[in-house]
């Protein structure tokens, strides 16, 4: 008999560990026995903040990662308003209730690559592009493409001291060719002086690729969605909405797409970027 | 005050007290409160229902409650309460004529204590829903309340001739629902989300006995109108639909309201404006309840703010025949199940019998 696995669930986790990385980007790491061994690349979880009579709407935060056996979870978040300096501000002994796994993550393409887009290890290869904050929701994903795919992984930031992913996939970068991380800043002090758009048209110019995946702000998105479809190239991309349930009930975040509206939180937030609607 | 004055960490105390809620203990002996309502013909197996919009047409909550029953048997409450029916009526999202595809982006702001939405509406019409979820809400055996919403009249009275034919259809091809579905209809005349119609049917009293009247010719099923608080005096409006047929009145519905972001210099809602929910409108919606309850005669369905069973009995007392919690739901999906047993513990330890002993039995000072 098949195991049942729930789709989601809400779970008091506790606070293990609460970690500023960089100026306003920060690590959750929560103990949670029954969510984290559900979650997919992609997709998130809904956070419940303590005191929520006050601050009453749940925050959406991408995993970035499931450690210790499937029993802990990473989760990075840019603290940007009073909800995420309330959960900046938070210390163990505390738990927090989560809601996740929530929404479809990345569908990964398929394992057979096309001969002519086989990088030089003679597998697929794969282009990942992550703008700031977006990047935690790829990082996962990276890790899991290199069982049978080469990657690049394009990640952008404002400045060096928030480049916090670099660290974390240095042990892959560049270990049998399967792994290339390309940093750029928008000011240069650290790897490529541009924006990651002009890093990933260079790539597509260079190299055959059979998908891509890309997470960041809109108009970063965009931009590579016509990329993409300029190459022909299979694209998917991780949507931020606001949203209040997290379970498809309020449509708080509906996205206009090509089969009309879908919500982030259930549909999403990893769509085709040619469902969605760029103008 | 410091900008890191107001971020504090919770106490043990509200740790403890947070924990022991979600681990309430699931063999709790049954009391003997009698938790059972009828309003203008609805039977409800107790007094809580969920605010329209804020539950979709149930599929998702009641997916979730059994997935976490089936997980972790000892959380909740929900080993106790497995189904939708645990709820004394299921409200749904408004259903429209056509497809409403709702308004742009954002259409949620956080503000102190509350939610500003301008949702819009969104709905796939009453076409999809017919096909699509009423049959399934037939099988869930608890009263339904459907909460109809549109443009014009014409299109409110042709969403209910649609439903009454669906209806039909439905009860004679199963082998009887225990419940008639729908068991009401929910008029929302009080959406500030919409251009035409919705909010513009129920500021203006003469236009809501309209609608009430014509929707009231083409249905023996009761008859709740949705108003709005945002209105001068309410009790003339409630009167007026009351005069006009309605069985009962749900009140109230969002707080029109704006949220701005100072350092953009731009409204937080893509609309530019919503309606406020939440325990920031608790009071008002508690005033305007008491003010109701005096004015008329036919039951009404408090909601505006509801988290916990004391909430509930405030509006009980305020005058209210049953309750409704909204957005609390997006907080904690399992905020009406807390509700329905904070109502039921409040009554055992005040020795109330009979839940609806409590409507309208406010002291004065």
């Amino acid at each position: 008999m098949k195991a049942y696995r729930p789709a989601k669930l809400l779970e008091d986790c506790e606070l293990l560990e609460n970690r500023t990385l960089a100026p306003r980007l920060n690590l959750l790491r929560l103990r949670s026995h029954m969510i984290a061994p559900l979650v997919q690349p992609g997709q998130f979880v809904h956070v419940r903040i303590p005191l929520a009579g006050e601050l009453p709407l749940r925050r959406p935060f991408s995993v970035y990662d499931v450690g210790t056996g499937g029993t802990e979870l990473f989760l990075v978040y840019q603290v940007v308003g009073t909800g995420t300096q309330h959960i900046q501000a938070l210390k163990p002994p505390i738990t927090l209730n989560l809601l996740g796994p929530c929404g479809r993550g990345w569908q990964l393409p398929p394992a057979v690559a096309s001969e002519h887009s086989k990088g030089a290890t003679g597998r697929g290869r794969v282009l990942l592009v992550g703008g700031g904050i977006g990047t935690a929701a790829l990082s996962m994903l990276a890790r899991q493409l290199l069982a049978g795919f080469t990657v690049d992984f394009v990640i952008g930031t404002a400045r060096a001291e928030l480049m916090i992913y670099k660290a974390d996939l240095a042990p892959w970068n560049g270990v049998d060719g399967a792994l290339t991380l390309h940093i750029c800043t928008d000011d240069g002090s650290l790897g490529r002086l541009g924006l990651t758009t002009d890093l990933a048209a260079e790539l597509l110019r260079e190299n055959p690729y059979v998908w891509m995946a890309s997470c960041g702000p809109r108009p970063m998105l965009a931009a590579l969605a016509k990329l993409a479809r300029t190459y022909g190239l299979k694209h998917q991309v991780s949507m931020e909405e606001r949203m209040a349930c997290g379970l498809g009930t309020c449509l708080g975040c509906s996205l206009p797409t090509r089969d009309g509206q879908r919500q982030v939180c259930v549909d999403g937030p990893v769509f085709d970027a040619e469902e969605l609607l760029w103008t | 005050m410091s900008p890191q004055a107001d971020v504090r960490a919770p106490s043990h105390a509200e740790i403890a007290e947070c924990t022991e809620a979600v681990c309430h203990d699931r063999q709790r002996a049954p009391s003997h409160v009698e938790m059972a309502v009828e309003i203008a013909g609805i039977k409800m197996a107790n007094p809580v229902t969920v605010a329209s919009g804020t539950f979709a047409s149930g599929r998702e909550m009641a997916k979730l409650w059994q997935e976490c029953a089936r997980a972790q048997p000892n959380l909740v409450s929900i080993s106790r309460f497995p189904a939708l029916n645990c709820l004394g009526a299921l409200t749904t999202k408004a259903i429209t004529l056509k497809p409403w595809a709702g308004n742009p982006a954002p259409r949620l702001a956080e503000t102190a204590s509350g939610l500003l939405n301008s949702i819009g509406l969104e709905n796939p019409g009453v076409e999809v829903f017919c096909e699509r979820d009423l049959p399934w809400l037939a099988r869930q055996n608890l009263p339904l309340i459907v909460n109809v919403g549109g443009h014009s009249l014409e299109e409110y009275a042709q969403v209910i001739e649609h439903l009454e034919r669906a209806s039909a259809d439905i009860m004679d091809g199963q082998e009887g629902p225990d419940v008639a579905v729908p068991a009401a209809y929910e008029l929302n005349i009080s959406c500030p989300n919409v251009d035409a119609g919705g909010m513009a049917f129920g500021v203006d009293a003469l236009l809501a006995a309209e609608l009430t009247r014509r929707c009231r010719r083409l249905t023996r099923r009761p008859l709740i109108v949705k108003l709005s608080p945002n209105v001068t005096d309410i009790t003339t409006i409630a009167q007026a639909v009351q005069e006009a047929g309605a069985d009962a009145l749900s009140l109230v519905n969002t707080l029109t309201g704006m949220a701005i972001d100072a350092i953009r210099r731009r409204p937080l809602l893509g609309r530019g404006f919503g309606g406020l929910s939440g325990s920031a409108i608790k009071p008002v919606a508690l005033y305007l309840v008491h003010q109701c309850y005096r004015a008329v005669d036919i039951p009404i369905i408090g909601m505006g703010g509801i988290a916990t069973g004391i909430d509930a009995v405030e509006f009980l007392l305020a005058g209210a025949c049953a309750v409704a919690v909204g957005s609390a739901s997006f907080s904690d999906p399992l905020a009406s199940v807390r509700v329905i047993q904070g109502l039921e513990d409040y009554c055992v330890q005040h020795g109330i019998a009979a839940v609806r002993e409590l409507t309208g039995s406010l002291q004065s000072h």
